[in-house]
């Protein structure tokens, strides 16, 4: 006890105890004994209480996860319509129309080369190292010149 | 407080349901969820969009409040610049005090939009939507078609395709606040949107360019006018349609501004006689038959034929010609000889094999199946009419179709332009393969042909301003009279040129259909050089083996 009133108080009560105290503390007891909640009527108390917090704290979530999707959902519509606008304008942009009106801009005159222009390379053409055959590439690269002159 | 505290009760305890009905209803958020659209692609894929969905801004004011502020002069000066239309025109849908909506532009792209939203002008405002787009306005606007105000495919693919490109849209019902925001933890039915699919199809854009831009070359080169033309390529293997336009053409934009010979797809509606370009039927009908073969020798009447009490012309008097040269020379009286031969029967069975009087199944509205009288209808010079292709109408597409059957050592494929339709999550709903649908000659009568349609395009053939410099073009030339009141005219004409390259081992198929051409009027003269112009462009762009290329690889 000593030592207890020692821990709670923080200092030694080196006394020895009197009738007073003895009084003292059997009125304590009872006090304490007179106030307390029953233990099933604080374990619905608590339960409620949980209860309700638990309640508040997912409408809060749900108005928060509500938040978070609505701002998601905006957030990709907006998306969504930027992509459309870039696509759009890349389709705008590549079509043929507007590459030969750019070349003519540019006083570019292009037009496909002939069949004898192009030098095609069959897979059979490429050896297993990605080279291409010394002799077809010396074939190629003249049938190229002839084509030039 | 007594009054309050028992209307409080009663309100909680009472009869309340019609006042929760009431509480209920204006408290609940139903919103349709939107949908895009399907897109629609060339045979490249998704390289290549030909229509789309695009967000745009509807230009819109309050008239009220410009005329209250007096700027409605202002307002409409400053949109008349940047909308480009008249000043006037703005104003009178301004200057209307009392109204308070009024549209000044729909459909405006986003980009011209956020320039007006900018001024911040009084009383204007923007209401965002999506509009259908075709970027190419009117680059192959017969073959994609349009969509209506109500959302609805109303001509070509778009019309088609619509099941699959329209998709559905979903629905969402939630309950609002008083500020009518929408409660989102309060969330309750949800039926996602379903977006529509895209769809492929087995055009080629850049060789649809090519041969837009030689019809519109030729159109705007003063040399010939026309009432219209069009114009078909065909992959001569699959029967795949790699390019098809008509003119006159149309903005897909503004459809509705268009007339309907602007919107009619030519290439498939228009019903006309053939002409010559129909002689090989019955050419190709005697070699089958075994009636003929190339060196056979015809007297060709020197040029007047008289059959069943009726006259028959040849455009260049011949004495004695192969058969072989009846067709280079296109000789009607030879051909009309031919066609006696075979008879009425046979001669009606080869065309109808052709795929004559009868719809080929393209996947596109509007397709017409021509004119092939039964038999029991013919005259006694019927045959020797019809061989020399007049008596009988033809579309564009059965046209190609037969001398793609010929390329294609006899096997006629069914003509189609969707290649596949894909839903968004990569699933393919529809997919189209080559489809035969018969084999009207044996593959040795289809070589035969190849090599005497190849001499068509010969320095001295008819077709000669068809040839291509490096390749063998196989072909045929049709100058037709228009009927016109009952009578062949003798200044209206149909002018056509079809015919497929390499001529060894073809690819392509193309045939150049031109209305009632002036002052030139004649196949080899107008549609000839439409077809060398388109093919050689095409087979460069292709990468088609030459002459000298495929005699290599027959080696």
């Amino acid at each position: 006890m000593n030592r207890m009133c020692q821990g709670m108080q923080g200092r030694v009560v080196g006394k020895v105890r009197t009738e007073v105290d003895i009084v003292r503390r059997r009125n304590r007891k009872k006090v304490v004994k007179a106030y307390a909640l029953p233990v099933p009527l604080a374990g619905l108390v608590v339960l409620a209480g949980s209860l309700a917090l638990a309640y508040v704290w997912m409408v809060c979530r749900c108005q928060t996860l509500g938040d978070e999707l609505k701002q998601l959902e905006t957030h990709r519509d907006v998306l969504l319509k930027e992509y459309q606008q870039e696509l759009f304008k890349w389709t705008r942009l590549k079509a043929p129309q507007n590459l030969e009106r750019a070349l003519m801009q540019h006083n570019l005159s292009m037009s496909w080369p002939s069949s004898r222009q192009v030098v095609r390379l069959r897979m059979g053409d490429v050896e297993d190292d990605g080279m291409i055959g010394a002799g077809q590439q010396m074939a190629s690269v003249s049938r190229m010149k002839d084509a030039i002159e | 407080m007594v009054c309050l505290g028992a209307r409080l009760v009663f309100l909680h305890l009472g009869p309340h349901d019609e006042a929760l009905a009431d509480i209920v209803e204006s408290r609940q958020w139903v919103t349709e969820l939107p949908v895009e659209r399907g897109k629609v692609f060339d045979q490249h894929g998704d390289a290549n969009i030909l229509v789309l969905d695009v967000p745009a801004k509807d230009v819109c004011a309050n008239p009220d409040a410009v005329v209250s502020n007096k700027q409605v002069a202002f307002v409409a000066a400053e949109l008349s610049r940047l909308l480009d239309t008249p000043a006037a025109e703005i104003t009178a849908k301004l200057d209307r005090p009392g109204r308070e909506y009024a549209c000044i532009r729909a459909a405006l792209p986003t980009e011209e939009a956020e320039r007006i939203e900018a001024l911040r002008l009084p009383g204007v405002f923007m209401k965002e939507r999506t509009v259908r787009y075709y970027p190419h306005h009117d680059f192959l606007c017969h073959v994609l078609g349009f969509v209506n105000l109500a959302g609805d495919g109303s001509a070509g693919v778009e019309q088609r395709m619509d099941r699959f490109l329209k998709g559905s849209r979903g629905l969402l019902e939630s309950k609002k606040n008083a500020l009518r925001e929408e409660l989102y933890f309060k969330r309750g039915r949800y039926v996602p949107a379903v977006q529509g699919a895209d769809v492929y199809l087995t055009i080629d854009q850049y060789a649809q360019y090519i041969m837009e831009k030689a019809l519109d070359d030729i159109a705007a080169g003063q040399t010939v006018h026309w009432q219209g033309a069009w114009a078909i390529m065909q992959n001569v293997r699959t029967g795949e349609i790699l390019a098809m336009a008509s003119r006159p053409s149309y903005d897909l934009n503004h459809f509705r501004t268009a007339n309907e010979l602007e919107r009619r797809n030519g290439a498939l509606a228009v019903v006309y006689e053939p002409g010559s370009t129909l002689k090989a039927i019955t050419f190709a009908a005697a070699l089958n038959e075994g009636l003929t073969t190339p060196e056979t020798v015809i007297h060709c009447e020197n040029g007047k034929w008289m059959h069943r009490n009726r006259l028959l012309r040849d455009y260049h008097a011949e004495g004695r010609l192969t058969v072989a040269d009846g067709l280079k020379k296109s000789s009607n009286i030879l051909t009309a000889k031919l066609a006696v031969q075979l008879g009425d029967q046979r001669l009606f069975e080869y065309m109808r094999a052709f795929g004559l009087g009868r719809k080929l199944g393209i996947d596109l509205p509007g397709e017409e199946a021509g004119i092939l009288p039964a038999v029991s209808a013919w005259s006694p010079i019927s045959a020797s009419r019809m061989a020399i292709g007049q008596g009988v109408a033809v579309t564009a597409l059965q046209l190609i179709t037969i001398y793609s059957t010929i390329a294609n050592d006899g096997v006629m494929m069914r003509p189609y332009v969707v290649q596949r339709v894909v839903a968004k999550d990569g699933t393919v709903l529809d997919e189209q393969h080559p489809e035969e649908l018969g084999r009207p000659i044996r593959t040795e009568t289809a070589a035969t042909m190849r090599r005497l349609l190849a001499r068509v395009t010969e320095p001295d053939g008819t077709g000669k301003r068809a040839a291509v410099a490096g390749y063998s073009v196989a072909g045929k030339t049709g100058t037709a009279q228009k009927p016109v009141g009952g009578r062949y005219s003798s200044t209206d004409h149909m002018a056509s040129f079809v015919g497929f390259l390499p001529a060894e081992k073809p690819e392509i198929a193309i045939v150049v259909v031109v209305d009632n051409p002036q002052p030139l009027h004649t196949g080899g003269q107008v549609a000839a050089p439409i077809f060398q112009r388109i093919a050689s462009e095409t087979a460069r762009y292709m990468g088609l083996p030459s002459a000298e290329q495929s005699a290599v690889a027959m080696r």
